[in-house]
């Protein structure tokens, strides 16, 4: 074999090949249906547009390489949602509303999971410029739809925001990654050693161990405000109200509930997360949320919030 | 509809088994058979009244198992945790297996001092990356030679200067020459959950947990 291929990276054909490109048209289909306009970003990159407000996680997943053609560093994408975020506040920056999807691969320097693929076909939509809660209705509403779509038909939307977590941790020396680390393993016994080297008042230490005891439902979350600032019953009120919008509105066999403990995939949440889970699947279908903070960053400073899928995931796990 | 299938906890072979049933005992999760004495890999069982499923595997699996969602549940080593890094929940740390993840050499290399930095040595273990982020964190260029068992023979017949394995009495060491230099975690093991199985399973999963968390601070009492 003169060109063994490249571990971690898969090639499509015959009936694999076929299903994939079947369940890309049911997904943009299901977007164009919603009133998303379809964008083709290319794969490459700047740097610094990938890197603008996506926090470090992001960064070391990238692969950059200098072009033969003269451009200096670039970068292949390794997330779609800073190139939208790119694009909006670039070339759509007249446009106020912009409701946009895409479908493309994105690179990762190494496997999110061990023996995992380097590569996912990034399917998703964002929403810009729609304030207050109805952009995150809106998306939350369309990734239920998408995960019946694909054919799951009991899943699970797990909805958190990241405003709850800074609050209690706010004044800490850590930075916020280390505690996102530690309860994305929800993982009490060594939360309990980072509280530990930390001057944090017993009472907020108490309720980072709750999150990673899974007990930050939406009784634990409602009972805790009034608790832990203004900062935490803001976003408290914002995760509560969003629940019930969604859940009672929501299409199919979908249960959305609160989880004060659903971390980020990528650092550059600033407000509402949600995950998505079916019956029978060993990880999350999808990852979503509010990201404000990355259109800011790239100058554009407008109300953004979104979610996406790996189409291969998708399609091994259906 | 809640879902029916039942729950499958996928429990470690050997010394942790045996650590673990008392705890399974007072957490109401009881196997149909001994899973001590039986050659079947998948036994039946209930948790208090409603039927669960274990599976008795490798310790290293475990984590595997629970990880692609073939477990919901299992009981893994930290050891293999930090080694892997699974995309799983820790929710309790069981504190059964315990032991310590050390630097161990031959006496009279350890006794010379620790490895000078910017040197390279020749380090043999199961823990390969926590053995490449000590000895990187140290300066210590490490040549990594991955065994699966009998670490201590490797500095015996000249393969290697250290070795990075799991210690519980020392024993073994000691009767092969070596002594422990440093010492990186304690270990123990750990209830692990898929976190679909969390999110989708929350109902049956939760009550579970808290059982076993109730079981720990018993036996940690009593």
């Amino acid at each position: 074999m003169k060109h063994k291929p490249i571990i971690g990276l898969d090639d499509a054909f015959g009936s694999r090949a076929k299903a994939l490109r079947s369940m890309q048209g049911k997904m943009l289909d299901l977007f164009d249906q919603a009133g998303y306009e379809e964008v083709i970003p290319p794969i490459f990159e700047r740097p610094d547009a990938l890197k603008s407000g996506a926090g470090r996680f992001l960064a070391d997943q990238t692969v950059v390489f200098s072009d033969p053609a003269g451009a200096g560093t670039l970068a292949i994408r390794s997330d779609m949602t800073p190139q939208i975020a790119r694009i909006a506040a670039t070339r759509l920056q007249a446009e106020k509303v912009l409701k946009l999807c895409y479908s493309g691969t994105v690179m990762l320097a190494r496997p999110d999971v061990r023996g995992g693929s380097r590569q996912q076909w990034q399917t998703g939509v964002e929403c810009l410029g729609v304030a207050g809660a109805a952009g995150d209705i809106e998306v939350m509403h369309l990734a239920a739809r998408c995960m019946m779509a694909a054919g799951f038909r009991k899943s699970v939307l797990q909805v958190g925001h990241i405003g709850l977590l800074k609050a209690l941790v706010a004044g800490c020396e850590a930075p916020l990654e280390s505690w996102t680390a530690l309860l994305a393993r929800r993982s009490p016994d060594d939360l309990r050693e980072l509280i530990a080297s930390e001057s944090i008042a017993e009472e907020r230490g108490n309720a980072l161990l709750a999150l990673a005891k899974g007990k930050g439902d939406e009784q634990w979350i409602a009972a805790s405000v009034g608790k832990y600032g203004a900062d935490f019953d803001l976003a408290a009120k914002e995760l509560l109200d969003l629940v019930h919008e969604v859940g009672d509105r929501v299409e199919g066999d979908v249960s959305v509930y609160a989880d004060a403990a659903v971390m980020p995939r990528f650092l550059y949440h600033s407000g509402i997360l949600f995950a998505g889970f079916a019956e029978g699947v060993s990880q999350a279908l999808l990852y979503g949320g509010r990201y404000d903070a990355m259109m800011k960053a790239h100058g554009r400073d407008m109300p953004a919030t979104g979610f996406s899928c790996d189409l291969w995931a998708l399609l091994d796990t259906v | 509809m809640p879902d029916t299938r039942p729950l499958t906890i996928a429990l470690s072979k050997g010394r942790i088994l045996e650590q673990t049933l008392p705890l399974l005992e007072a957490a109401g999760l009881t196997p149909h058979e001994d899973v001590q004495k039986t050659r079947k890999l998948m036994v039946d069982g209930d948790v208090d009244g409603t039927p669960v499923r274990f599976l008795i595997i490798r310790a290293a699996d475990v984590c595997t198992y629970v990880e692609q969602g073939a477990a919901d549940i299992g009981v893994a080593g930290r050891d293999s945790l930090l080694e892997y890094r699974p995309h799983v929940y820790e929710p309790l740390d069981l504190g059964i297996g315990r032991c310590r993840l050390c630097v161990c050499g031959p006496k009279a290399l350890v006794e010379a001092g620790p490895a000078e930095r910017g040197s390279r040595i020749r380090v043999a273990t199961k823990y390969d990356q926590l053995a490449i982020e000590y000895f990187q964190s140290q300066g210590v260029q490490a040549e990594i030679i991955h065994l699966y068992g009998s670490m201590e023979l490797a500095p015996l017949v000249g393969m290697a200067e250290r070795i990075v394995d799991l210690v519980e009495t020392g024993s073994t060491l000691k009767a092969n020459g070596l002594v422990e230099e440093v010492t990186l975690c304690d270990i123990s093991s750990r209830l692990i959950v898929n976190p679909a199985s969390f999110a989708t399973r929350k109902a049956q999963v939760q009550p579970i947990i808290e059982k076993l968390r109730l079981a720990v601070e018993a036996r940690d009492k009593g």
